[in-house]
């Protein structure tokens, strides 16, 4: 197929952004959760102690079962939290809250390191993967799942009180991830880290499937795997490259770093972000055929950032991506400009950004995102006192 | 669920051995709060109160208590606390942990290791415990500590591999790896592997179980071969082959990824060498068994085995009882290395009547054979008749019996 490319600074793209607004694009949808296919995974689920190696990412269903995914042991982990208490959603706030974890963990705040966040849809309490690793946390170019693996998990509730939710006899499935990145396999630059760390960088549900991102064993490294809910049939694999114009070259080494599933025209498409921070897009039924997809990449976001997490939220104009990021404030970029992009980023632009139009918000800071009940976008935040602090903000509608 | 994390749990049972040298056993001794931080103790690590009585907690406590609601709470940093209460002054979380019975004393053991040099502080409200004290005794116990950067800083070493032969045979069942400080027994599985002649790990060589077999002070951890490739004519077997082949040479090896609950892992890996000699398909025979009588009043009595036996077994199935009336002697019981013998030291002299020595028939040597029972028992037609029924003495203990100062 014959692809129109286009190669545009961020003003250009902008008013192309607005002359397709203004001819009046197509519409836009959040994919929906994954629902129907719970209950069958619940009755795959056995009780005992499911002792994940690492708590690298966390993610619910919309009913509220939890994802553990394990980068050290290569394993996802579906956890019942049927038990947790219907709860009101609240504006939460805990200014310190790696102080508050300090003293349940028996640690002082400079230890403490959150390696990500999840919000229970049912409870709405916050759910935290935490390590004690945090004083080695000495380089901006790392991540808290490369500098330690997170060993415990905290819940938050409204009112501030942190408890742990003990992964010992509880119902649950867990389903290994064929082919992992080999542990001897080190990172490119950084020679001390192992790759291993990387195995699964995020998590997303279709109506029947978990996609889960990071780096497989092969040769073109970064690969999405499609593990079918519930756990009965065979995960299957694609690996994937895209066009890094900050790098000027094809990328297939480095993972997915943060991803939404969305429904763009009418089409179900991965939006995924990358380190130094492409933007590209997959659209799913090729990854439901094919074993290497290359994406449209169609923004480039800026150089020496990591892109942290990413949630869409609706907003006066139609949906928003927001985006937390390592070293850019937050990126909120309007859905229907992603769905209205037509162009691909395939040659070194001549500034950091470029592509689809982006807000840069005045969030600096923001480590973790998460939506409650449609209603708060839950953030953990880093204050300029360098304390961490987990606050929300309303999400405006009209 | 979430707050399940602080439950009590009455642990008493499992603490058979009685090894507390801290249980004060006699007179209305006051409770004590204190931090162990002798790191050859299997209660390193933790706040112990003792000695603690109650006729009711911890065993009664709900699943779902917390160590703070039952009157025994940790604060990280040293806390400013009124001396008559466990209220903390700025209402600070308490550490995260749980409250074990052991005998007469109750440990707080932290969910992560407490950390050198960091400074705590313990309150127990003995009335909330359930704590029968006497009138004197005062009711808030406190306690600020420090945990030594000698004692957390210590890495773990394994300090005991059963089989300690350097000969097993092809149809060996467990091994028993004993560490010299409390584990994290998390995903211990993943760093334990079994080496082949060919230097690659065997697959699926142990029994795969999360978070592996540990005794209750995360010390010893109990590997099982898979059993269904030990066991003749089952399928893992017929598919994957044994585990161990008669005169291979194999490697336990366990990798440096393991930690000790202080957080610090093996200072090297660890290897110890195994040749596989014939499988043993005999089961141990008592007949073959020897009592050793104890030469003075205060001496051991002592039963040497006819091969190896499994040691962690021979302490729970071994007792010295009086004869007449089956009651046990109290005192210590104590295996050798290789587990081919047992012996029995009494607090008391032994008394003139005669006493037995009782062995269960549980007991089983390397290969998993009790006395009355093969573990890979073969059956089918071509089955030896006497092989397939019982054995007669299968259910009936070992009685040894003896008294002191008259030979067997």
């Amino acid at each position: 197929m014959h692809r129109k490319t286009l190669l545009i600074s961020s003003i250009g793209a902008g008013l192309i952004a607005l002359l397709l607004v203004a001819a009046g694009a197509p519409g836009t949808s959040l994919a929906s959760s994954s629902s129907s296919s719970d209950s069958a995974l619940a009755e795959s689920f056995e009780r005992g102690t499911p002792a994940p190696q690492s708590m690298s990412v966390l993610a619910f269903t919309d009913d509220g079962t939890l994802f553990i995914a394990d980068s050290i042991g290569a394993t996802i982990f579906a956890i019942d939290t049927s038990a947790e208490t219907r709860t009101e959603a609240g504006p939460i706030q805990v200014s310190d809250i790696e102080g508050k974890i300090a003293a349940r963990l028996g640690t002082d705040a400079s230890k403490v390191m959150v390696h990500d966040m999840a919000v229970h849809p049912v409870s709405n309490r916050v759910f935290l993967s935490v390590s004690r690793g945090r004083e080695q946390w000495d380089s901006a170019w790392k991540l808290p799942n490369q500098v330690a693996n997170a060993d415990i998990l905290l819940t938050v509730a409204s009112d501030g009180t942190i408890e742990e939710f003990a992964l010992e006899d509880v119902r649950f499935a867990k389903v290994a991830l064929p082919n992992p990145v080999a542990t001897e396999k080190k990172h490119p630059w950084m020679k001390e880290l192992s790759l291993r760390s990387d195995t699964i960088t995020d998590m997303g549900f279709t109506s029947d499937t978990l996609l889960v991102a990071g780096l497989s064993n092969e040769e073109f490294a970064s690969t999405m795997w499609r593990v079918p809910l519930p756990f009965t049939k065979a995960t299957t694999a694609t690996t994937l490259e895209i066009y890094h114009g900050a790098h000027g070259e094809y990328e297939t080494q480095a993972p997915i770093r943060t991803f939404v599933p969305y429904t763009l025209n009418g089409e179900e498409h991965i939006l995924a972000a990358y380190l130094c921070t492409p933007l590209s897009l997959f659209k799913m039924k090729d990854l439901e055929t094919k074993d290497h997809l290359r994406g449209r990449t169609i923004a480039e976001f800026g150089s020496g950032n990591y892109p942290l997490d990413m949630v869409v939220i609706p907003g006066p104009d139609g949906e928003r991506l927001m985006m937390a990021n390592s070293n850019l404030p937050l990126i909120v970029v309007n859905a229907k400009d992603i769905a209205d992009f037509k162009g691909e980023i395939i040659e070194r632009p001549e500034e950091y950004s470029a592509g689809v139009e982006h807000i840069k918000r005045s969030g600096t800071g923001v480590q973790q995102l998460d939506v409650m009940a449609d209603k708060y976008l839950v953030m953990l935040q880093r204050t300029p006192a360098g304390t961490l602090n987990l606050g929300v903000q309303e999400i405006r509608r009209g | 669920m979430a707050a399940a994390v602080l439950a009590l749990c009455g642990c008493a049972a499992r603490d058979s051995a009685g090894t507390d040298a801290g249980v004060n056993a006699g007179g209305n001794a006051a409770a004590q709060l204190r931090y162990i931080d002798d790191r050859t103790s299997e209660s390193f690590g933790t706040v112990q109160l003792g000695p603690f009585r109650s006729p009711t907690a911890p065993a009664s406590a709900s699943a779902s208590a917390s160590a703070s609601s039952e009157g025994f709470s940790v604060w990280t940093g040293a806390a400013a606390l009124s001396p008559t209460s466990c209220a903390h002054p700025e209402s600070q979380a308490t550490v995260l942990g749980r409250l074990q019975r052991h005998g007469e004393t109750l440990r707080f053991r932290p969910r992560l290791p407490f950390a050198a040099g960091t400074t705590y502080s313990a309150c127990v409200d003995l009335r909330r415990l359930g704590h029968t004290q006497p009138q004197s005794q005062r009711a808030v116990l406190q306690l600020t500590f420090t945990p030594s950067s000698g004692a957390a800083s210590a890495a773990p070493t394994v300090s005991e591999v059963w089989p300690s032969s350097s000969e097993v045979p092809a149809n060996l069942l467990r091994f028993y790896i004993t560490f010299s400080q409390p584990m994290h027994t998390r995903s211990i599985s993943e760093h334990v592997q079994l080496i082949g002649t060919d230097g690659t790990p065997i697959a699926d060589a142990f029994v795969d179980i999360p978070n592996g077999l540990w005794d209750a002070q995360a010390r010893r951890l109990t590997l099982f071969v898979h059993p269904g490739r030990i066991k003749r004519g089952v399928g893992p077997r017929t598919v994957q082959g044994p585990v161990l082949t008669t005169g291979h040479r194999v490697t336990l090896r366990i990798e440096r990824p393991v930690l000790a609950q202080n957080g610090l892992g093996l200072a090297q890996p660890f290897e110890r060498h195994f040749t596989v000699i014939d499988a043993d398909r005999a089961s141990p025979d008592p007949t073959a068994w020897s009592l050793r009588m104890p030469l003075a009043a205060h001496g051991a009595v002592t039963v040497d085995f006819d091969e190896q036996l499994d040691r962690a077994q021979l302490m729970r199935f071994v007792t010295a009882h009086h004869s007449d009336t089956g009651e046990a002697i109290p005192g210590s019981a104590q295996t050798s290395l290789d587990g081919r013998s047992w012996s029995f030291t009494p607090r008391e002299p032994w008394p003139a009547t005669e006493m037995i020595v009782e062995v269960q028939p549980l007991v089983e040597d390397l290969a998993g054979n009790s006395v009355g029972r093969l573990f890979d028992e073969e059956t089918g037609p071509s089955a030896p008749l006497e092989r397939v029924s019982p054995h007669p003495t299968a259910s009936a203990p070992v009685r040894l019996p003896f008294k002191v100062g008259r030979d067997g």
